[in-house]
């Protein structure tokens, strides 16, 4: 409290002398806890302490930025190797993936700035532009925006999320059954990026949100922190990506709406390293990542709002398409005319390729969900014209999108143009195809068929084996329907216990009796056995 | 209602369509926090499809989880599952389906004999619904207790069936004899549909064309005929009388049906057709004059003839007078009043007629009277047809 003693109106993260702190004309009215947020921001805001003292959660990230590898490599690598044959899926080729593509871009880049300036690189709109062109240009110190300008998110959640698994089993099946209970929590993992993604890789997302509360209460973004200014790092930003990434993941659709509002569309200036020109010097580009730009372009869509998302995610694709554009012009991604090599050239325009073409995948998915087909299917012929790698493999995803609508011929053409363009024996995604095919045409025997051949390629995949599992209902043998789906689940518990897969079960357990409460109970204890997290809605149906 | 307890007990569930399941595709940059961890919890989601993992265009059947509304001309499938609730077997037990116009055994003849305690019969039924409103299904099951004793109940389903389409037509009759047909086709239902077919089925009078595709065959709407909620495609037909049908007023009354068939979520298919399309045939009355011969473009006040075709519709021999009346813009050439030769039942005659123009630009020939002796009846001919009238220009002049 000492600070406000002495209030400084003129200053915005300023760096004054030793006792500078982060003042700005609303922090007089922090409290307490912008003391303990003084002393860290004291150790960030130096300039040249990026590796020295920074606190601990930033230490981890910087450490785990530069390792090429991290944890969970080595399943990384499982992955990306497959890739590196000729069956690589669009994921890779979106630059979404895998160490590979990192690998490749660094080989050619001495220094990290090439691959941060294309990794960063962003064109923010006209207003954000001229406060970044006065921050850079006022002497430090001397610039102030409106707070209106200003990103201050804040956790909205009250209190840490609970296992809603345990106390759904503590309802069904008695407390003495959940206290047997165990699974990984926000406690029992390190208190940093690294513990964080500990969580997320054993899919305890609720509570990796959890921890994700705690960290960012350490940049002052913590509970109750909404509406207060304070400063963003990449950190501070990855921890929000993450945390409101999870609160889609868990559907918690209407807390990731709300925290996510201050963020806007990533438009306001203090998420561009030119607002801290203390601290990035001229170092151009966007904090936020780009996932985070598409995730909270995707929001409104998961929280029943599509026509919002749509008009938000072709924002982002004409932004993408200028930075493209600028790059081909001889321009560098956001229009400055600096020299860029080649190679660099090259990387940058096949990485916003990349992105490109999974903004239009997002739309795509947009315009299905607003049951705009005409657009979907338009932009995914688009597709299907530049990415020749995978062409049969969009045209097959365009003939499933005729299905949906009925258009039964217009799926025949596109599933018999992907198989021409493939050639050989018919791979798995093709005798699927043709199941479904069949599905539409209500020759649930055929399917049957189709979906048998294709589990002799995998016998243990998910997928088809509740495929066939459906056409058996429709067949009218719901035992046995029954008996694939179990017996699916058993081979591989903590990957069959799947959201729609147990919607597909519970839905037949319903028919069969009046026993089937007790099989739910049943599959609640596999759940709990296995899972660390399961969706609401899941458990709603077990319950009932 | 019912109070008794039973040994059976009956479950059903409306088979609609399932949808294709997929995830929700969460990604990030392998520089972000979260690594790789998203993208191969992406992969791994049995709901995605490799290669296309971020486009939710799965192929993971998901059973109906909400109701679906049911339309005209669809079909209602549901599953029917009849179970033992007790460890005693149950004899002789039938399960019978009742709509509102049949009683439909659906358990095999004759009925199962027995059903254990863990057994089940399954019977999947499919019922084209052909009303629209409330229909109620009735399952019966009856049996046979441990002991013989017979038991029934009942189970009720309600079924509200919809309009899918709403469909309009309109008849266009040319001057040829040709009859065009505008169908507006509407979706009513709550989704998009794809239409697959829509087809006029023509009486035998007539033979159909359809203009709804180019030259090249293409379909003119486009390869999707995907119609949205509350939308509509407009269909045109062109009907043309069979020469062999000579009489006029056989062309009048049903010409043909439309027959459409549309498909919604994952193949559902619906069909409908609608009753026969009643052309109000026009009244020619017993004569017909039409336009034979018509120049395009006459000179202003130089006389021009024209030919037109004079048809007796009717059953007897008429005789007619030509009178001619007085309009502005045009003079007639001739005598009005004339007493033309009689014409014989179903014969057509041509007339030839002169007249002179009087005022520049588009004319309609109008003023020709003719009067039914027999019947004192008289028939007036305006708007005949139209001429262009120039005024005497040295290139328009040479132009017969």
């Amino acid at each position: 409290m000492s600070e406000n003693a002495t209030p400084s109106l003129s200053q915005y993260f300023v760096q004054s002398d030793k006792t500078k702190s982060e003042k700005s004309d609303i922090s007089l009215e922090l409290s307490d806890a912008s003391n303990k947020l003084d002393i860290l921001k004291l150790e960030d805001n130096q300039p040249s302490s990026q590796n020295k003292n920074e606190p601990i959660v930033c230490r981890l990230f910087s450490e785990n930025a530069q390792q090429p590898k991290d944890p969970t490599a080595a399943f990384f690598d499982l992955i990306g190797s497959s890739h590196s044959t000729n069956r690589n899926g669009v994921i890779s080729e979106l630059g979404l993936s895998t160490a590979t593509n990192d690998d490749g871009f660094a080989a050619r880049v001495a220094v990290g700035s090439e691959a941060e300036r294309r990794r960063d690189a962003w064109i923010p709109n006209d207003k954000t532009r001229q406060i970044l062109i006065s921050c850079a240009t006022s002497p430090p110190g001397t610039y102030f925006p409106d707070k209106e300008n200003l990103t201050m998110p804040g956790v909205l959640l009250e209190e840490e999320l609970g296992d809603n698994v345990g106390e759904a089993v503590a309802v069904c099946l008695g407390e003495a059954e959940a206290a047997e209970r165990r699974i990984i929590t926000a406690n029992d993992v390190t208190q940093d990026e690294r513990g964080l993604r500990e969580l997320v890789q054993a899919g305890a997302y609720r509570a990796a949100i959890n921890l994700t509360a705690r960290l960012l209460a350490i940049y002052g973004q913590g509970r109750g922190r909404g509406g207060n200014p304070s400063k963003h790092s990449p950190h501070s930003l990855q921890l929000w990506f993450t945390r409101i990434s999870l609160l889609i993941k868990t559907k918690v659709f209407s807390v990731a709406q709300a925290e996510a509002e201050t963020f806007g569309q990533l438009d306001k200036p203090d998420v561009f390293y030119q607002f801290y020109p203390e601290m990035y010097g001229d170092r151009p580009g966007s904090i936020a990542s780009f996932s985070f730009r598409l995730l909270l372009a995707e929001l409104p869509m998961h929280c029943g709002n599509s026509k919002d998302s749509l008009t938000k995610l072709f924002n982002v694709w004409s932004i993408v398409k200028q930075i493209l554009q600028n790059l081909k012009k001889g321009l560098c991604e956001d229009g400055n005319p600096m020299e860029i090599s080649e190679s660099d050239r090259n990387d940058s325009i096949r990485l916003w390729g990349g992105r490109e073409a999974r903004v239009m995948h997002s739309i795509i998915n947009c315009a299905i969900s607003l049951k705009h087909y005409e657009l979907a299917m338009d932009l995914l012929g688009q597709l299907c014209e530049r990415d020749k790698v995978h062409r049969h493999m969009l045209l097959s995803a365009l003939g499933r999108l005729h299905l949906q609508v009925g258009n039964i011929s217009g799926a025949e053409a596109c599933f018999k143009e992907a198989r021409e363009i493939k050639g050989g024996a018919p791979d798995l995604r093709e005798l699927v195809d043709r199941g479904l095919l069949s599905v539409a045409q209500n020759n649930f025997d055929e399917a049957f068929y189709n979906f048998q051949e294709a589990s002799v390629l995998e016998p243990n995949n998910l997928m088809i084996l509740n495929n066939m599992s459906v056409c058996l209902l429709y067949g009218g043998q719901l035992k046995e329907a029954i008996s694939v789906l179990e017996s699916a689940i058993s081979v591989n518990p903590p990957h069959a216990l799947h959201e729609s897969l147990l919607l597909n079960l519970c839905t037949l357990y319903d028919m069969e009796s009046s026993k089937g409460r007790m099989k739910k109970f049943a599959l609640l204890r596999q759940i709990s056995l296995y899972q660390a997290d399961a969706p609401t809605t899941i458990l709603e149906k077990l319950y009932g | 209602m019912e109070t008794e307890e039973h040994l059976l007990a009956l479950k059903v569930m409306r088979l609609t369509r399932p949808t294709l399941s997929s995830p929700l595709p969460l990604t990030c940059d392998s520089k972000d926090l979260p690594g790789n961890l998203f993208n191969n919890a992406l992969q791994q989601d049995p709901t995605s499809v490799q290669g296309t993992e971020t486009l939710c265009c799965g192929q993971f059947l998901l059973l109906p989880q909400s109701p679906v509304n049911i339309y005209l001309g669809e079909t209602f499938s549901s599953y029917i599952c009849v179970f033992s609730e007790t460890q005693q077997v149950v004899r002789n037990i039938y399960v019978d389906l009742q709509t509102s116009s049949q009683k439909l055994p659906l358990s095999a003849n004759p009925p199962t004999a027995e059903l254990a305690p863990e057994e089940t019969i399954n019977i999947v039924i499919h019922h084209e619904v052909k009303e629209i409103g409330t229909h109620i299904l009735v399952c019966e099951v009856s049996y046979n207790n441990a002991v013989g004793i017979p038991a029934t109940f009942r189970k009720f389903f309600k079924i509200q069936v919809l309009k899918p389409l709403d469909v309009k037509t309109k008849f266009y009759n040319a001057e040829n004899d040709d009859v065009y047909l505008e169908a507006q086709v509407q979706n009513i239902t709550m989704g998009p549909i794809c239409l697959e077919k829509v087809a006029l089925d023509a009486s035998q009078n007539y033979d159909v064309t359809s203009l709804n595709f180019t030259n090249d065959g293409e379909n003119i709407f486009g390869s999707t005929m995907l119609v949205h909620p509350n939308s509509i495609c407009q269909f045109l037909y062109c009907l043309t009388p069979n020469k062999n049908v000579s009489d006029m007023k056989k062309l009048s009354g049903p010409i043909g049906k439309l027959d459409i068939v549309w498909r919604s979520n994952l193949g559902e298919k619906g069909r409908l057709q609608t009753s026969q399309l009643q052309r109000m045939g026009p009244d020619y009355g017993d004569i017909r004059l039409l336009i034979n011969e018509l120049p395009n473009f006459v000179v202003l006040e130089e006389p021009f003839t024209f030919k037109c075709e004079l048809i007796n519709n009717c059953e007897r021999t008429v005789d007619l007078m030509l009178s001619f009346e007085n309009v502005e813009g045009i003079a007639w050439c001739g005598i009005s009043g004339r007493k033309l030769d009689p014409l014989p039942p179903h014969t057509t005659r041509i007339l030839e007629f002169k007249a002179i123009p009087l005022i520049p630009g588009l004319n309609s020939l109008s003023g020709i009277k003719l009067l039914d002796t027999f019947l004192k009846r008289t028939y007036t001919y305006d708007d005949l047809g139209q001429i262009f009238v120039v005024i005497d220009d040295q290139k328009l002049s040479k132009s017969p």
